[in-house]
C-alpha cells in the first residue's frame, strides 16, 4: 500500500521566536527555541504522528511545514520542491496539495459564514485567482458531495457554525480541508477538543477518507493512544527535538529512548488489571524552558539514565534499524542492547 | 458491607435557570462513599458530574443554579440543610476540593505559602509562624524542590504541574475525610499527570482519605478508583466496582464508551466503535431513557419510560439504569 515516494521531507528545521524586552525601544532579550533542528520525511499514503507534551514544538513544526509560520533555518520539501524558495503565487498553487485541519472547531470557523460557504470558500478563492476553473454550479455540487462524505446532512448547508455540535463543526473543518483535493492533510490535534464518543466518530471518518482518497497525514496529537491508533509511524518530540521515531507498533512494544519509555508508561491504561500490574516510570520535575541555551541532551535533567556525556554533547538521531531511529547516547554504539 | 459509609448522597437534583428554560443538570443522583475508598464519577462534558460535586459542598451559585431536592449525609448531618456558616466549617476542613484549572483557582497576588496557610489558620487556629512551617512541610511532601524559597513565590512562578500540587497541598492541609478531585489532571501533560495521580494515591492511602475522582478519562479511572459511577445526561446510568465496569459493563452507553477509546495496549487495525449522534440537550430531554436516541438496543419501552436503576443480584452497589437488565434484577 505504501510506496517509497517521499511526499514531504523536512530537513533540520529550526523555528526560534524572539523574546522582546522594553516597552518603546524593543530589544531582543533572547530566543525561544521552539523547534530546534527537526528532520523527518513522510512517504505517500503514510500517516506520521508527531507526539509530545505541551510546548515541545509539535504544533509549531506543523504550522511551519504548512508555511503558516516562517522558519529560522532548515528546509521543507514538498514533492521535491523547496517551499521556502518559491514565490507566494507558486506557494498558493502548491497549497492546494496540503491542507490543514485545526484543533479548535469553535475558533477555526468563521461564525458569520454558513457551513456551505465555509466549505466552498477555498474553491471560490482558487476559482477567482484562476488557479482552478470551476463553475458556480459545480461548486455547489462539490460542496454537497463533500458534506455528504463527511457525514453532514445536506440540509445543514445554510446553517451557521454555532448551530452545530463540536463534532459536526470538526466535520465542517475536515470537509473544507478536502475541498481542493489535497494530497496531504496536516491535522493539528483534530480530536483533542472532543468528547470520547465523538472523538471515535471523527477518527473513523479520517481513517476512511485516508483510504478512499489515498491521503497522506501529518497528525499532531498529545494523546498517545489516538496517535498509536491512527498513525503508521510516530515521531516523539521533546523540547524542540525529535528524540525517537519508529513505526507505531515498534514504538509501543519497544520504546528505546528514556523519554519515550516514561511517556508510554505514564499513559493511563483503560484496563485495571494491567494497570495494577505494570511498573510506571514517574519522571521527576518539569520540561525545562526552551529559552535557555544549554549544551547537552534536551532530556538530561529528567533522564533516569543520564551519563556525563549527555551533559556536554547533544545526541543526534541515529539508526537502530531501518525503521527505528533514536537520539540517545545509550544506544550510540550499534548492536548494544538493553 | 462492613465498610464505614462516610458520605451518603440521596436523590440529589440540581437545576439551572437559563434563558431557554430549565436545565436539569443533576437528576436524582444517589451514591455512597466509604471510608478510604476512591470513587470515580465518569461521563462526557455536560453530563452533570461536576455539578453533582459542587452541590455536595453547596458551591452551586444561586441564581442561576438551585439544588431542588435531595440529601447529602455526612456524619449524620445533612449538608444541604446547613447554614452558610456551618458549611464553611466543613469545606476545606472535612471535605476538601481540588479544581480542574490550578491557575484560576489560586489567587495570583498572594504568596503560595499564605494560600496554603489560610486553611490551617482558619480551621486549626495555628499561629502565622506555625502555619508557615506546616505549609513548607506540605510543599516538601508534595515534592516541590527548594520548598523554603519557593514558598515565597507567587502562583505565576510555578508551572502547571506545580500549581496543581499546591492545590493538593492546600486540600490536604487539614487532613480532610473526603477529597473531591474535579478533573485534577485534565489540563496537564501525561508525565505530569502521572506524578499528580501518584501523589493523590499515596496521600489518600496514608491518611485513609476517601476520594471522589471526577473525570472523563476512563484510563484515569482504571488507574485510580475502587468503584465507579457512570453519568449520562444528569443521571447515574451504571455503578460498579472497577473490575465489573471494565470487564463486565452492562449499560449500552458504558459499553459504547469503553469500545470507543483507542487502546494503546491492543492492536486495533479496524474501526473504532463509535456511539452515534451526540449527547442530548438537557433542556428538552427525551421523555424516556435519555440514551434511547443513540442506543442500538432501544426497545419500545425506552421511548416513553425512563428506566429506574436496577440492582444486579440484589447488590445495591451494582446497578444499571437500563430496561435490558430488568430481568436480571427480578431474578436477583
Amino acid at each position: 500500500m505504501v510506496n517509497t515516494d517521499i511526499l514531504l521531507d523536512v530537513q533540520n528545521l529550526k523555528v526560534h521566536f524572539p523574546i522582546e524586552k522594553g516597552i518603546i525601544f524593543k530589544r531582543n532579550a533572547g530566543w525561544i527555541r521552539a523547534v530546534d533542528g527537526v528532520s523527518f520525511s513522510i512517504r505517500k499514503g503514510e500517516s506520521l504522528g508527531l507526539v509530545g507534551e505541551s510546548g515541545c514544538g509539535k504544533s509549531t513544526t506543523a504550522m511551519t511545514v504548512a508555511q503558516l509560520q516562517a522558519s529560522t533555518a532548515g528546509k521543507v520539501f514538498f514533492e521535491g520542491r523547496d517551499l521556502s524558495l518559491i514565490t507566494p503565487k507558486e506557494l498558493r498553487r502548491e497549497r492546494m496539495n496540503f491542507q490543514i485541519v485545526f484543533q479548535d472547531p469553535y475558533s477555526s470557523l468563521n461564525p458569520r459564514m454558513r457551513a456551505g460557504d465555509i466549505i466552498a470558500e477555498p474553491l471560490r478563492i482558487y476559482a477567482r485567482k484562476k488557479i482552478i476553473s470551476i463553475s458556480k454550479k459545480e461548486v455547489l455540487e462539490k460542496t454537497a458531495s463533500l458534506m455528504d462524505r463527511c457525514g453532514l446532512p445536506s440540509s445543514s448547508a445554510d446553517r451557521y457554525p454555532h448551530e452545530f455540535s463540536g463534532g459536526q463543526r470538526q466535520r465542517i473543518g475536515i470537509a473544507r480541508a478536502l475541498s481542493l483535493g489535497p494530497k496531504m492533510i496536516i491535522a493539528d490535534e483534530p480530536v483533542s477538543a472532543l468528547d470520547v464518543s465523538i472523538q471515535s466518530q471523527i477518527l473513523n471518518l479520517l481513517k476512511d477518507l485516508q483510504q478512499e482518497l489515498d491521503l497522506t497525514f501529518l497528525f499532531i496529537a498529545h494523546d498517545l493512544a489516538v496517535v498509536e491508533y491512527f498513525c503508521s509511524r510516530i515521531a516523539v518530540m521533546y523540547l524542540g527535538h525529535i528524540v525517537e521515531t519508529a513505526d507505531s507498533k515498534t514504538l509501543y512494544n519497544q520504546p528505546i529512548h528514556p523519554y519515550t519509555r516514561a511517556l508510554f508508561s505514564a499513559v493511563p491504561l483503560s484496563d485495571p488489571r494491567s494497570a495494577r500490574k505494570r511498573k510506571r516510570i514517574i519522571l521527576e520535575g518539569d520540561v525545562p524552558s526552551p529559552s535557555v541555551v544549554r549544551a547537552g541532551c534536551p532530556f538530561m535533567d529528567r533522564c533516569p539514565d543520564v551519563m556525563e556525556r549527555c551533559k556536554v554533547e547533544t545526541p543526534t538521531l541515529s539508526n537502530l534499524d531501518k525503521n527505528h531511529q533514536v537520539a540517545c547516547f545509550l544506544y550510540d554504539s550499534p548492536g548494544k542492547e538493553r | 458491607m462492613g465498610k464505614e459509609i462516610i458520605l451518603h448522597v440521596e436523590g440529589l437534583r440540581t437545576e439551572f435557570q437559563t434563558e431557554r428554560g430549565i436545565v436539569q443538570a443533576v437528576n436524582n443522583v444517589s451514591f455512597v462513599l466509604h471510608r478510604g475508598e476512591t470513587l470515580g464519577i465518569v461521563g462526557e462534558s455536560g453530563c452533570g458530574k461536576s455539578v453533582t460535586n459542587f452541590s455536595i459542598l453547596k458551591l452551586v451559585q444561586y441564581p442561576p443554579g438551585r439544588i431542588t431536592d435531595g440529601t447529602v449525609l455526612y456524619n449524620e448531618k445533612d449538608l444541604l440543610q446547613c447554614s452558610e456558616d456551618e458549611i464553611r466549617t466543613i469545606r476545606g476542613k472535612h471535605i476538601a476540593m481540588i479544581f480542574q484549572d490550578p491557575l484560576t483557582s489560586l489567587n495570583p497576588v498572594i504568596k503560595i505559602w499564605v494560600q496554603i496557610a489560610e486553611a490551617l489558620r482558619l480551621h486549626q487556629g495555628m499561629s502565622k509562624k506555625d502555619a508557615k512551617a506546616k505549609a513548607i512541610e506540605l510543599l516538601k511532601l508534595i515534592g516541590i524542590p527548594d520548598a523554603e524559597q519557593r514558598a515565597d513565590n507567587y502562583p505565576h512562578q510555578f508551572s502547571g504541574g506545580m500549581r496543581q500540587r499546591v492545590m493538593i497541598a492546600m486540600a490536604l492541609s487539614c487532613n480532610p475525610d473526603i477529597l473531591i478531585a474535579d478533573e485534577p489532571t485534565t489540563a496537564l501533560d501525561v508525565t505530569i499527570q502521572a506524578q499528580i495521580l501518584e501523589i493523590i494515591k499515596n496521600l489518600s492511602q496514608e491518611h485513609k482519605t476517601s476520594v471522589i475522582m471526577i473525570t472523563h478519562d476512563l484510563g484515569v479511572v482504571a488507574e485510580m478508583c475502587d468503584a465507579v459511577c457512570v453519568m449520562y445526561a444528569g443521571r447515574i446510568v451504571e455503578r460498579a466496582t472497577i473490575d465489573e465496569l471494565f470487564y463486565d459493563p452492562k449499560h449500552p452507553y458504558t459499553i459504547g464508551l469503553l469500545n470507543s477509546i483507542p487502546r494503546i495496549d491492543q492492536d486495533s487495525e479496524e474501526h473504532l466503535h463509535s456511539i452515534l449522534g451526540a449527547p442530548p440537550d438537557l433542556i428538552d430531554l427525551p421523555i424516556g431513557c435519555p440514551f434511547q436516541p443513540r442506543c442500538t438496543h432501544a426497545m419500545e419501552i425506552c421511548a416513553y419510560k425512563s428506566p429506574p436503576e436496577f440492582s444486579m443480584g440484589g447488590d445495591e452497589s451494582r446497578t444499571v439504569a437500563c430496561w435490558l437488565h430488568e430481568k436480571e434484577h427480578a431474578h436477583g
